[in-house]
């Protein structure tokens, strides 16, 4: 899948480089002086990368770990993200990052020991409060994990923290082999995002069909992990309440409620500088022409219709779950 | 008389543009063409030294690095490469020595910096042929011979960014300068009009009004008149 490799001169030797040289071989190298001369120019079309995504590797090396926004949160006081990748291998037309990025290329940021030494302060912050780290904002936690070895690494970071320090990876992959290999840990919660099948097959290109993240799902809660539920954010077709309400029930049917760690709702909201940039790379896309409207600075759904999708949805899962267990995302 | 020996195929849109040497020259060359045709695609091609490839080797570059400022340009894989890629050195006056294990031409930095412009890296690409080596020095009387040697490549390479530009482009079903005339909108209405459009074709694509039905429309009913059949 992925045919060329930018790679920063100074972390040619790198332990992580290295191995990825033996596991993708002869693709084409290029060495650069930093991952922003690639991932940053203007004059790059994200919509045409997107059809041949190369990897660029590099270090981060400010800004770690970020407050999450305000509401971004599954019950915890204090929240932060943190992204080892920037983009993702799946084409889910709604996201985001199509228009955050003006590149499609994944940038992977090999030094997950600075990243650890800043999750450690950062939780050392809240003398002993609860504090919780969110993977997956800026891309798919476990989507690369053939290729990084994110989640092999993180697990056993959290393993030797205190367990009131959580960690979220958020994903929409199957790729759970590092946590099946491990024995579960209170502190980590592994949130698989969904939205109903007919949405995904025609918005999510390249995300495994609902049926294997089901067994994904079911293996992990078998295994023992604390699973999330995500649906964020929630998409609207016409008959969006009927769509729902047959995916919490296939979903329900397959994972144990009472065993799910906790479940969110997320609205689609973004920057309305981004959703310009995303019409203007799918000009006769209809998701982006349907009920939005544009308020300070943001696009979002009509504020009726979002509300309505949101208790509805909520009314929905309350069939399922106690109201602890549910939150919304709203920023 | 210009400025440049310009030759063009107006009925397939590809220009060839003699830039002559030099970065300076190259990157006047591409605003030079960029004001009379266009192109969505940007093609460097010429010939380049490199310490240890044979000459007549044909190579696209993946990077290429301005040597008098370091800045460095990563030309975009949208299609397959149709040869090898190495990196490319642009420098300022000739050598002999190639210090460094790349391509070393005089143009590509400048023909890049230009084109951006006009482009996104994914248009934009460079095919050297290696004309002179360590071992042998460059000869320009084969420059021709040499330049041959490069036709499949380009070919190819002009083949798979036509198919790859054909499968993007998302047009509407009108002539939208010739509706844009007729009611002799101004660009940002133009603009509007195109966003209005768009919308209608996203959301019902069966019920569009037809080019004719637009065209009897002037520059103050045309937006008014979309935004009510837009709203029923």
């Amino acid at each position: 899948m992925i045919e060329t490799v930018y790679v920063e001169e100074a972390l040619w030797h790198h332990p992580r480089v290295a191995a990825l040289r033996d596991r993708l071989g002869g693709r084409r190298w290029v060495r650069c002086r930093h991952y922003g001369e690639v991932f940053n120019p203007r004059s790059q079309d994200f919509r045409l990368q997107k059809r041949r995504p190369a990897l660029i590797v590099g270090e981060k090396r400010s800004r770690l770990v970020l407050e999450a926004p305000a509401g971004y949160a599954i019950g915890g006081r204090h929240n932060y993200y943190f992204s080892h990748l920037l983009n993702c291998p799946y084409d889910c037309r709604y996201c985001f990052l199509q228009g955050m990025f003006r590149s499609a290329h994944f940038v992977w940021f090999v030094n997950y020991e600075d990243f650890r030494r800043a999750i450690e302060a950062a939780y050392a912050r809240h003398g002993g409060e609860a504090v919780y780290f969110f993977s997956g904002y800026d891309s798919d936690s476990l989507a690369l994990e053939p290729l990084t070895g994110f989640a092999g690494f993180f697990l056993d970071s959290f393993a030797d923290m205190p367990g009131n320090a959580f960690l979220e990876l958020r994903s929409k992959s199957t790729n759970i082999r590092p946590l099946l290999r491990r024995e579960p840990r209170a502190n980590v919660v592994c949130a698989f995002s969904f939205t109903p099948p007919e949405v995904s097959r025609r918005w999510e290109a390249g995300v495994p069909p609902l049926e294997r993240r089901l067994q994904a799902l079911r293996k992990l809660q078998r295994h023992g992990w604390p699973v999330g539920l995500r649906f964020d954010p929630l998409i609207h077709v016409p008959d969006w309440r009927a769509q729902y309400r047959r995916l919490f029930e296939v979903l329900f049917a397959a994972v144990d409620p009472g065993k799910v760690h906790s479940v969110s709702i997320g609205v689609f909201r973004l920057p309305a500088r981004y959703y310009d940039r995303m019409t203007a790379l799918y000009p006769a896309e209809p998701l982006f022409h349907g009920p939005l409207t544009a308020t300070g600075g943001m696009v979002a759904y009509q504020r009726e219709l979002e509300q309505e999708m949101v208790e509805g949805c909520r009314r929905m899962l309350l069939d399922y779950l106690p109201s602890e267990k549910l939150f919304s995302c709203q920023f | 008389m210009t400025a440049f020996h310009l030759y063009g195929n107006t009925a397939a849109g590809t220009f060839l543009i003699v830039t002559g040497v030099g970065k300076v020259r190259s990157a006047a060359a591409v605003g030079f063409l960029a004001a009379r045709a266009a192109p969505s695609c940007w093609i460097n091609v010429g010939t380049a030294g490199h310490p240890d490839l044979p000459v007549g080797t044909v190579r696209m570059a993946h990077r290429i690095v301005d040597r008098d400022s370091g800045r460095a340009f990563y030309p975009q894989w949208a299609i397959a490469a149709p040869a090898a890629t190495d990196d490319l050195v642009t420098v300022s006056r000739p050598v002999s020595e190639f210090p460094e294990a790349a391509l070393h031409d005089m143009e590509a930095a400048g023909f890049c910096e230009s084109a951006r412009h006009f482009a996104t890296l994914e248009w934009i690409h460079a095919v050297k042929v290696v004309s002179d080596n360590r071992g042998t020095a460059f000869r320009r009387d084969r420059v021709g011979e040499l330049m041959a040697a490069s036709l499949p490549v380009l070919e190819r390479l002009l083949a798979d960014l036509g198919e790859l530009h054909e499968s993007v482009r998302d047009p509407l079903p009108f002539d939208v300068e010739r509706i844009a005339a007729t009611a002799g909108l101004t660009r940002a209405q133009i603009r509007r009009m195109e966003r209005l459009l768009r919308r209608w074709q996203a959301l019902s694509p069966d019920t569009l009004p037809s080019e004719a039905e637009l065209c009897r429309l002037d520059r103050a009913t045309l937006l008014p008149w979309l935004r009510r059949r837009m709203r029923d």
